[in-house]
Order: C-alpha cells, then sequence, then structure tokens
C-alpha cells in the first residue's frame, strides 16, 4: 500500500491559520486500501489503521522533497525542516476507508530533532466535511516541551474526535506543522486511527457474583473450559523442522505443515508403538520412535519421484485389512479408483493385494470417519486418541479463526468438552498455537497407551494467506518453524 | 504522683557544673544559651535544668526511647510503665530564692522534629501554624504553674518533679467524646522533643495569661504555644520569669514487633467472620487486641468495576510468560470465554497474612485461585495506631511485578498512609480557598467542604508510565486485531516509550489532597518542583481531582528482585518526600511535594503495606491491561521485616 503525504503549501498555510469554521482542505488523491480483516459484525482494517512513514520512500512524499540523509533518527532519510520551512506531510484519508463505525479518536507521534531552542513543531489533526468546511481541528505542540537542542526527542498525541460532529464521508487529515518555523528535522511519523476492535462474540453469561460468592458451576459443552496442557517431548531435533536430529538430515526429514502424513503401526514388532510416514512430493520416509534414544528414526526413504506408488494421483490409508494388529497402507488412486495395498517388510514396500473401485473394501475406510455430534462443527478436525484415558476420546481442531483445540470424551453417542488444549515446555515463543499454519498428526508414537502430538509449525510469507493454502513458508527468527511432539503427562 | 514535687537541697557540685552547661535559658532578667551560670532574676536564679533524669543518665544531648505498643490502644504514653516504673520522667532544677515570695514553676515539652516555626518569618508575630505543634505540660490541664516554698537563704535547693508525654496534651474537647478523653486521638508525634522550665514569682505569674498557664486554654479561639509565648512572645519581656530550654531533646521512634501479631477488626469483614484460618499470632484475642500493632488491611472493593477477564490461570512470574502470550490472549479469546471478574479481598482473614514471632517478620501473599473460583485478591496489612507526621520506612520485600521477560504481573505493590478516619476529631485543617472536595470517591461535581479527615499519601508501584513529560504521554499504541493467520496483526509491539524501559516499574508517589486550591503553586497538568538538586514532575488532570502524583521509573530487579528494599514516606508538616533505597544510609528522593503545590495533611493517619491488583483504567497509558492478564496460579507472596517511624 502506497499512501500520499500531501506537503502543504501556501494554501496550507490558510487551511492551518484560519478559524476553524472557515479552514477548507484540500480534496487530496488517495489509493484507497486494499486489504482488510473482517471481525464479527464490524470491519476494521487494521493495517489501514496502523500507518507509518519513515520518510525512506520518496514515492511516500507527493510534493517537493523535503528529504535529507545527515541526521535521522531511524533509516537513511528524514524530513527537513530548515531554512523557514512551515508545513511538512499531511496524510489525509476518507474515514470510511478507515472504518465503518464512527472514528472517535486518532493517535499520532514523530520524532522531532531541533537545531534550535525552543522549537514549536505541531502534530495537527483536522476533519473537513464534504462541504470544505473544517468541522474540526486540534493540535499538540513541542512548545513548553521537553525537546533539547540537537538530540531526538518524541512527540506523542491523541486527539478524540467530536463524532456528532463528522460523518464518514468527511476527511481526515493528520499532518505537520512547523509553526515555529525554526529549523527543525522529523523523521518516524506514526499514526493510529481509532482504537482496536472490541473482542468477537457477545457477552459472557457467566454470574460475576455467583464466582464471587463460589456458587459458580459449570455448564457441560459451554465455556469456559479448563486448560489441559500438554507437555513438550525431547525428540532431540534442536527444535528445528527435522523429525530426526538435525546431523541425519534427509529430504524426508524436514517435516512441514505442507507435506502429507500417514501414521499406523506399520512394523512388525513387540512395542506395538505407531511410527509414521512422511509423504513429500520429492521423497518419502517412513519414521519410528526409539525410547531409549528418546529420537525419532528414519527407517525407510524413496527418493524416486518417478515410484508409482507415492505420488500425488494416490490418497493414502493406514489399514489392518485382515485384523493382525499390524497396519498396512491402503492406496487409491484419485483417478480411476484402483486401490492397492501395501506392507512394509522391514526394508521396502510391498504391494500385497490390489482391486478395483468395485471391489474396494468400504470397511477399511469407514474405520476413519468422524464422528458426529452438536459439539462437533463440519469444519473441525478430529483427532482420536487416548490422551489421558483409556476412554476413547477425541481432540477437536478448529481453525476457522483461532487455533481451537479442545479435548473432548467419548460416552456413546455423547460427547463431553473436557477443556482447552494448550502447551507447555516449548522453547522460548514457540507455542503451536501463535504459528500461522500448524499441523497436527496424532499417534502412539510413544506409549502405546498413549496418544502424543507430533506439531508442525510455520509461518506463511504468503500476502494472502488466510490459511489454507501456502505458496512460501516464512522462517521468522522470533517464531522459527518447527516439529515438536508433544503429550500429556501420566 | 506525676504531678507532685518534692526539694532536695544538696546536688553534688560535678553534676551541677554538667548540667547547667546542658540548661537553655530564656529569661527577662537575663538569657543565653547554654550558660554555665545560673539564670538569675530580681528575685531568684534558677540552674541545672535536667528533664530526663530517670532515663538513659548515660546520654546527656540526645536521649532515644521508643513508643510501647504494649497495651497502647488508648493512645501512647511516653514513658510506658514497662519503660520506667510508675511510667514518668523525673525532671530536677536548682533554684535560689533572693526574695521572701513564693516561687512557680512548670514544665513544658514539644515536638520539635515536626512543627511549625513558632515565629512567622515574614510577620515576626507568631506563626499561626505553630498551635498545631505538639506541645504540652502535666497531662492534668488544671494543673498550672505549682508553688514552691523555699526560704531565702542564699542556697540552691533542688526541686524534683515528674512529667509525661501523652496524647491530646492540651485535653482538647475534640478529642473528648462521651466524656472520655481519646488521647489516641492525638497520639504523641514521633520525633525530638525539647523540654521548657519555666519560673515565675506569685506577683510575675498574674502577667502571664491563663491560655498560657493552662494549656487547654484558647485566645480568641486559638490556642497559643507557650514556647512562642515564652521564647518570642509577650512573655519574654515579662519581669521576673525565667524560661529555661533544656539542651537535652528526647528522641521518640517507633518500631513496632511484627512478630506480636496480627489483629483481625471483624468490622473490616463483610458478615460473620470465618474463624477458621484463627491461630496463635492472628485472629481476636484479647492478648492481640490490646498488644498487636498491627491488622489484616481489606481493600475497598468496588463491586461495581466488573472487568472481564480472560480465563487464563498462569504464574506469570514462574512460567516464563512472554508479550506474546499477552498478546495472543488479548486477541483470541472471544466475549462469551471470559470471566466477569470483581477483583477481591479475602474474605477467611489470617489466610494470607502471617505474623512471625520468631523471626518478627509479617509475610502477605495473594492467594492463587483455581478454575471455577478465578479471583484476583489483593493482601495487605494496616497499622492499628494513628500518628500525625514522621518518617516512615519500610524493609521489605514485596513481590517481583516484572518476570524476565518484563511482563507485569498485573499487581501495585504499595506502601502508603491513610487517614485513620473518625469524623471530625480526626479533621485536617480547614482548606481556606474553595475548600476540599467532600468525599474520596465522588466525581468532579462533589460539592466542596472547608474540612475533611480524608487523607492518604502513597507509594504505588506499577507498571504505568509517566504522565510526564506530556510530550511522550499518551503512548501511541498500534491497534491490534485478532488474525492469527497473520502474527503480525495480533503481536503488536509496544512503542518505544515503553519499551525504552522495559525492565522498570514506576514509583508513583502521590498525595490526596482533595484538591484544596489554597497553595499558593496549585497547578493542574505537569509542573515541575526541585528538590536538593533534582526536579520533580508533579500531575493533576484539572482542578477538581483530589490526588497530585510525581512518577518515577525505577528497575523492578532492583526494588523487588533482591533480599529487601526499603522504602520511606518523609511526611512533614510542609512537605512530603517520598524515599527509596537499599539500605537506610542509601535512601534517595524519588518524589518531593511540598505545602506550595498541595495541601499537605495535618490528621491522624496509619501505614498500610498492600499488594493489589487495580483495575488498569486507573492508570491511563498502561501498557498491560488487568482484564488480559491472567489469574494467579501460585501464591504470590510478600515480607515486611521491618516497619521504623521515626
Amino acid at each position: 500500500m502506497v499512501y500520499v503525504l500531501l506537503i502543504l503549501s501556501g494554501f496550507g498555510a490558510a487551511f492551518f491559520l484560519l478559524p476553524n469554521k472557515h479552514r477548507t482542505s484540500p480534496q487530496p488523491s488517495i489509493k484507497a486500501s486494499t486489504q482488510t480483516t473482517s471481525t464479527d459484525g464490524t470491519t476494521l482494517r487494521i493495517e489501514e489503521t496502523n500507518l507509518f512513514f519513515d520518510f525512506e520512500n520518496a514515492e511516500e512524499l507527493s510534493n517537493s522533497d523535503p528529504r535529507e540523509n545527515k541526521i535521522v533518527h531511524s533509516g537513511k532519510y528524514a524530513c527537513d525542516f530548515s531554512g523557514g520551512k512551515e508545513y511538512g506531510p499531511s496524510v489525509v484519508k476518507k474515514i470510511r476507508e478507515i472504518s465503518s463505525d464512527s472514528l472517535k479518536k486518532i493517535c499520532m507521534s514523530i520524532w522531532v530533532y531541533p537545531l534550535t531552542e525552543a522549537p514549536n513543531t505541531v502534530l495537527t489533526v483536522s476533519v473537513v466535511n464534504s462541504k470544505n468546511e473544517t468541522v474540526f481541528w486540534d493540535g499538540k505542540s513541542t512548545e513548553n516541551g521537553s525537546f533539547p537542542k540537537n538530540k531526538w526527542s518524541k512527540l506523542n498525541a491523541c486527539f478524540l474526535l467530536p463524532i456528532d460532529k463528522i460523518s464518514p464521508d468527511d476527511f481526515i487529515s493528520a499532518g505537520i506543522w512547523n509553526r515555529g518555523k525554526t529549523a527543525v528535522f522529523i523523521d518516524d511519523l506514526e499514526i493510529v486511527y481509532g482504537e482496536s476492535p472490541e473482542r468477537r462474540g457477545t457477552s459472557s453469561t457467566i454470574d460475576a457474583v455467583a464466582i464471587y460468592e463460589k456458587r459458580f458451576v459449570a455448564e457441560k459443552n459451554k465455556p469456559p473450559f479448563p486448560v489441559i496442557y500438554f507437555e513438550k517431548q525431547e525428540i532431540g531435533n534442536e527444535n528445528t523442522v527435522s523429525i530426526t536430529p538435525p546431523s541425519k538430515q534427509a529430504v524426508s526429514n524436514n517435516f512441514s505443515p505442507c507435506d502429507e502424513f500417514l501414521v499406523g503401526d506399520f512394523i512388525s514388532d513387540k512395542n506395538k508403538l505407531e511410527e509414521i510416514i512422511c509423504i513429500k512430493k520429492q521423497a518419502q520416509g517412513l519414521f519410528y520412535y526409539t525410547p531409549d534414544k528418546k529420537q525419532f528414526e528414519r527407517i525407510w526413504e524413496n527418493t524416486n519421484p518417478a515410484d508409482s506408488i507415492w505420488n500425488k494421483n494416490n490418497t493414502y490409508y493406514a489399514v489392518d485389512y485382515n485384523n493382525d494388529g499390524k497396519q498396512e497402507v491402503l492406496l487409491v488412486n484419485k483417478g480411476n479408483g484402483d486401490w492397492g495395498i501395501i506392507e512394509f517388510n522391514g526394508q521396502k514396500w510391498q504391494i500385497i493385494k490390489g482391486g478395483t473401485q468395485e471391489n474396494l473394501n468400504k470397511k477399511w475406510i469407514e474405520k476413519t470417519a468422524a464422528p458426529s455430534a452438536p459439539v462437533i462443527n463440519s469444519s473441525d478436525l478430529l483427532f482420536a486418541g487416548n490422551y489421558c484415558s483409556t476412554n476413547k476420546q477425541w481432540l477437536k481442531l478448529n481453525q476457522d479463526w483461532k487455533f481451537d483445540l479442545k479435548l473432548l470424551e467419548q460416552d456413546k453417542n455423547d460427547f463431553t468438552i473436557l477443556g482447552n488444549i494448550d502447551f507447555k515446555g516449548y522453547p522460548a515463543d514457540h507455542n503451536p498455537k501463535y504459528y500461522e499454519l500448524v499441523e497436527i498428526i496424532s499417534g502412539k508414537f510413544m506409549n502405546k497407551n498413549r496418544t502424543s502430538l507430533l506439531v508442525l509449525m510455520a509461518n506463511c510469507k504468503d500476502a494472502s494467506f488466510i490459511g489454507i493454502t501456502c505458496t512460501e513458508l516464512e522462517n521468522l527468527s522470533f517464531l522459527p518453524n518447527s516439529t515438536q511432539l508433544y503429550s500429556i503427562p501420566e | 504522683m506525676m504531678e507532685s514535687s518534692y526539694i532536695k537541697k544538696t546536688i553534688p557540685a560535678l553534676a551541677l557544673i554538667f548540667s547547667a552547661v546542658l540548661v537553655l535559658l530564656f529569661t527577662s532578667c537575663d538569657s543565653g544559651f547554654e550558660t554555665p551560670s545560673p539564670l538569675s532574676c530580681r528575685d531568684f536564679s534558677i540552674r541545672s535544668f535536667r528533664p530526663l533524669l530517670n532515663w538513659q543518665s548515660d546520654s546527656v544531648v540526645l536521649k532515644t526511647i521508643t513508643l510501647d505498643y504494649n497495651n497502647a490502644h488508648g493512645g501512647f504514653v511516653i514513658p510506658s510503665v514497662r519503660q520506667i516504673k510508675n511510667g514518668v520522667f523525673a525532671f530536677e532544677f536548682e533554684l535560689k530564692n533572693n526574695s521572701s515570695e513564693d516561687l512557680y514553676y512548670k514544665i513544658y515539652y514539644q515536638n520539635e522534629t515536626y512543627k511549625f516555626r513558632e515565629v512567622d518569618s515574614l510577620t515576626k508575630k507568631e506563626n499561626p501554624l505553630a498551635e498545631e505543634n505538639f506541645y504540652g505540660s502535666w497531662e492534668n490541664t488544671n494543673t498550672l504553674f505549682k508553688k514552691i516554698s523555699i526560704a531565702n537563704d542564699q542556697s540552691f535547693h533542688t526541686i524534683s518533679d515528674v512529667f509525661r508525654i501523652s496524647g491530646n496534651p492540651r485535653n482538647e474537647a475534640r478529642y473528648i467524646q462521651n466524656n472520655e478523653n481519646n488521647r489516641w486521638q492525638r497520639n504523641p508525634r514521633v520525633g525530638n522533643y525539647s523540654f521548657l522550665l519555666v519560673v515565675a514569682t506569685a506577683k510575675s505569674l498574674k502577667n502571664i495569661p491563663d491560655y498560657i498557664q493552662n494549656i487547654a486554654q484558647k485566645n480568641k479561639e486559638h490556642f497559643v504555644n507557650p514556647y512562642f509565648y515564652f521564647l518570642n512572645g509577650e512573655g519574654k519581656n515579662l519581669g521576673n520569669i525565667v524560661a529555661a530550654l533544656s539542651g537535652t531533646e528526647l528522641k521518640v521512634s517507633a518500631r513496632p514487633d511484627l512478630g506480636t501479631g496480627i489483629y483481625i477488626d471483624e468490622a473490616r469483614f463483610d458478615g460473620e467472620v470465618d474463624k477458621s484460618a484463627f491461630c496463635a499470632t492472628c485472629g481476636q484475642d484479647s492478648n492481640l487486641y490490646l498488644n498487636a500493632p498491627i491488622q489484616q488491611f481489606i481493600n475497598y472493593v468496588d463491586v461495581s468495576t466488573k472487568m472481564d477477564n480472560i480465563p487464563v490461570i498462569a504464574d506469570i512470574l514462574k512460567d516464563n510468560y512472554s508479550k506474546m502470550d499477552y498478546n495472543w490472549n488479548r486477541s483470541f479469546y472471544s466475549k462469551e470465554e471470559l470471566i466477569p471478574t470483581i477483583l477481591q479481598t479475602s474474605k477467611r482473614p489470617c489466610a494470607t497474612v502471617y505474623s512471625d514471632p520468631k523471626e518478627k517478620k509479617i509475610i502477605i501473599k495473594n492467594p492463587k485461585t483455581s478454575f471455577g473460583e478465578w479471583k484476583k485478591e489483593s493482601v495487605g496489612i494496616i497499622t492499628r495506631h494513628g500518628l500525625t507526621y514522621g518518617k516512615y520506612r519500610v524493609k521489605v520485600k514485596l513481590t517481583e511485578l516484572l518476570n524476565k521477560n518484563n511482563v507485569w504481573n498485573g499487581l501495585t505493590n504499595a506502601i502508603w498512609l491513610i487517614t485513620q478516619g473518625g469524623g471530625e476529631w480526626n479533621f485536617r485543617r480547614n482548606c481556606n480557598k474553595d475548600g476540599y472536595m467532600a468525599s474520596y470517591w465522588g466525581g468532579a461535581n462533589d460539592k466542596r467542604i472547608p474540612a475533611v479527615d480524608y487523607s492518604e499519601i502513597d507509594f504505588e508501584i506499577l507498571k504505568t508510565p509517566p504522565y510526564c513529560p506530556n510530550n511522550i504521554f499518551p503512548p501511541v499504541f498500534k491497534n491490534t486485531g485478532d488474525n492469527p493467520k497473520n502474527n503480525k496483526s495480533w503481536n503488536v509491539p509496544f512503542p518505544e516509550e515503553i519499551t525504552s524501559t522495559d525492565g522498570c516499574v514506576t514509583v508513583a508517589c502521590t498525595n490526596w489532597d482533595m484538591a484544596c486550591h489554597e497553595p499558593k503553586n496549585f497547578g493542574i497538568g505537569c509542573n515541575s518542583i526541585a528538590y536538593q538538586n533534582q526536579t520533580f514532575e508533579a500531575h493533576r488532570w484539572d482542578q477538581n481531582y483530589r490526588a497530585l502524583t510525581e512518577k518515577k521509573e525505577e528497575n523492578d530487579d532492583e526494588l523487588f528482585g533482591g533480599e529487601y528494599y526499603y522504602f520511606e514516606i518523609d511526611w512533614r508538616p510542609s512537605e512530603i518526600i517520598w524515599r527509596i533505597g537499599a539500605s537506610p544510609d542509601k535512601m534517595r528522593a524519588v518524589g518531593y511535594m511540598n505545602d506550595q503545590v498541595t495541601s499537605i495533611p495535618n490528621n491522624q493517619m496509619l501505614l498500610i503495606i498492600t499488594q493489589e491488583y487495580h483495575n488498569t483504567k486507573w492508570w491511563p497509558g498502561a501498557p498491560y491491561s488487568q482484564d488480559n492478564l491472567p489469574f494467579p496460579l501460585n501464591d504470590i507472596p510478600g515480607e515486611i521485616y521491618e516497619l521504623t517511624i521515626e
């Protein structure tokens, strides 16, 4: 987005100095906003309400170029008010473009570097209606403030706007007026329109007095819910995206939310733990957890892109077609419905059965079907398991809005929400729910009686990312992409 | 006993010479400081005024005594019977009568540390405020000058008598209710006391006005300070009168034993008191009632100030709670999930306060909470004996307020003085310009009245920005969104004016002057005031705002991360100084106000120490909002090691 800063000339002088009712404003040309963030019932463009101008980009300035590069607060350029220059940049926006609600407040800040004592530089705001009448004007000056010569000091200002006098079609102008005409440099103009939106939803129905008097009784499946913590387990991967220790790098080791995964007890052994298959475009790998080492290890990898089994044409299911307790992989061709069952023999996958769409045993697939209940929404992802109980439990992940993971217990066809899931033990701020892109893979990786969560976390660089597909991941230093294993302690 | 006197003829010569040095004498016929020679009038001479004969005989210039809190509920007496047998100070002087007349004497005392100067520096007349000074004489104010009959034998005779310092020394009706003299309502002040002996002949006595002879009496509706009268006023010029000011002073201080216990005042709790947490050192037994210097404090809770709190229970100090945690929790709970919360106080007295008799300290704790209980409960203690003025210094280890990520835990550590209440007897001096706002809690349209009993002087320490200088107030916080698919929308950093002091908390120093406009430089907005090479910025929101506040940002780790720290409110008649420091000899001023900018209270107050949950709407610009901070997962303790008032 590019915002046009208007350098007010002689016209601006009249604009600032006339009494309020005579003030008029130029009708600026403003680029319309491009992206919105919707909240319930209110449209408020957060990105549009927080503006910052560091004067690094000459295009930000629409008129003469007042930039200089000797005295700067940040970057390479600041705005130069030497030589008696009186009017500086001004940002003019139609109120409707900032908020569909009433705009009650505007806050601004600048950094000021006076070359003389007692500068008089003013942060100004005005509102002009469609008749070119100024319906509001206010300002805050550096005068009488603490602005020592040859030093950067900040000037903040917040102005309450008369909501009964302004309309959405009025223009609001936020600018800088060097009223004292003394030599000053200005940098890093910040403008914040309005206030943060209210939280979503309707008011809580909980009675505060009932809590105060210790009479509160929780209602089934209604918030608030207790918090149940999954604790991070050490898997020796140094909190990288790799499922194995980074020293054992391979293409398929680096898990990503963009990959496909299949969980099952594919290996014939005694520990009955589940393994995980990572299906990437370039490679596939089979991994298992070794309790002794507390690490995942790769037992098989395929890097042949021409492989007829592991490709995008197939859908994969973990099934136990012969009820021997060990699972195989059912792959179904997305195009013609042909299917095959493959089994891992310790070294490679072998086709042991196959057929066409007509003779596919649907029960193999139905076993993994999600339950239906009032507490379960169509957009929920469900993960069956035994997370903290031997009873059948479900994790319900909904990301229609926030990362909302709940633990449910099933009693016949009834479901009880046991609590909200949160995480513990992660390094720094790397809570899975803070990532833009999160993939959860549940399985009995560590304990045959307890289900763990392998959590793949990443941020997305796409400007238009809305949580579905991401074309380019972004590895932020404060929130690096990572693969972590979590479980509820016994 | 106290008002009896007796005469002894001989005094050892050495003691005579020694004590004569300690007497500062003012007479109509002779005067001077520390004269070794007797003070003489035409008809008599006096020497060797020794006011504290039976106390610390090895100290000469400055003797010290601490207030005895044992059974002091009716008011402090100095000395107590536990400190000196019979509970009186003995005093002596030597007198030689050169005439055949009877002589008369009277002893006065005055608190010198917390007084107004007796002489107005401009008018050179009596300072009208000097009547507020804490001065007295014998407890029975009807005992005027005492008669001495000694022979004109050219010899010095020793006059011995006793006195004590107690509350309401003028026996003012203001402090007498239902025929009971509530001396505790005007307790003796801490600080240094001087002693003035006045001797007169029968004839000269007649020239001393009744209101000087009887300090309970007034002259034209005002008390006249006898120190002014004899040392600077008309009494100085009367013939045949000697006023001898002793060179010995008595330093009175208070150091209540915090291990003595905590009393529970039922009136501070709603309904029937739950006694399940009572123990030997906390409760209501008669020993605690009589002797405990401290009681549990219950904050005023405005049940209308409900807030909708995030449904999170966490230990901010221990759980590595981060700014990102704060930001996420602020953005991603819907209204239905919030917990309507009324800030709470303890409903179970003694459960959150503990007096340790072994280590002589008090432990307070904000209790942990759990799902379904969801409480943020303030905790604190308050002294039980009111005083006017004093240097209140506490050695405490209150909770840290910021964790290692510099996230605030939502608590305000407060060390503050509050009115002892009581109504008329505890009214502040009249406000002579527009009056005081009538109530502490009322709004800007509250009526104004000449006098109120409300007063408060605060240290409040929390995470909030200074109001001054106003060029960076208010902080400009970016708007935050709730788009989980773009963490820049919700994980919005604080502005530079907040992050530049990320590890600091603000020490807010406040005087509640009830918006009295009388001070010459009463101001609104930010106004500078200088004190000892420092400039403080005092802030008041508007003409009717009841409090003046100065704020200083200080490192949280230094104040609350170590073993202990000292906080001091130096409440003086015409100024208040707030100091903090690592030790009593390293205190530094963090706030200063005087009577030119604010009305300094002169009523009786109590000291409170609290760890409080505040609604952050009281603190504009605060970066963390109380409703977006978790409920406490664990108890949050604070320890109080020492309280000294001197």
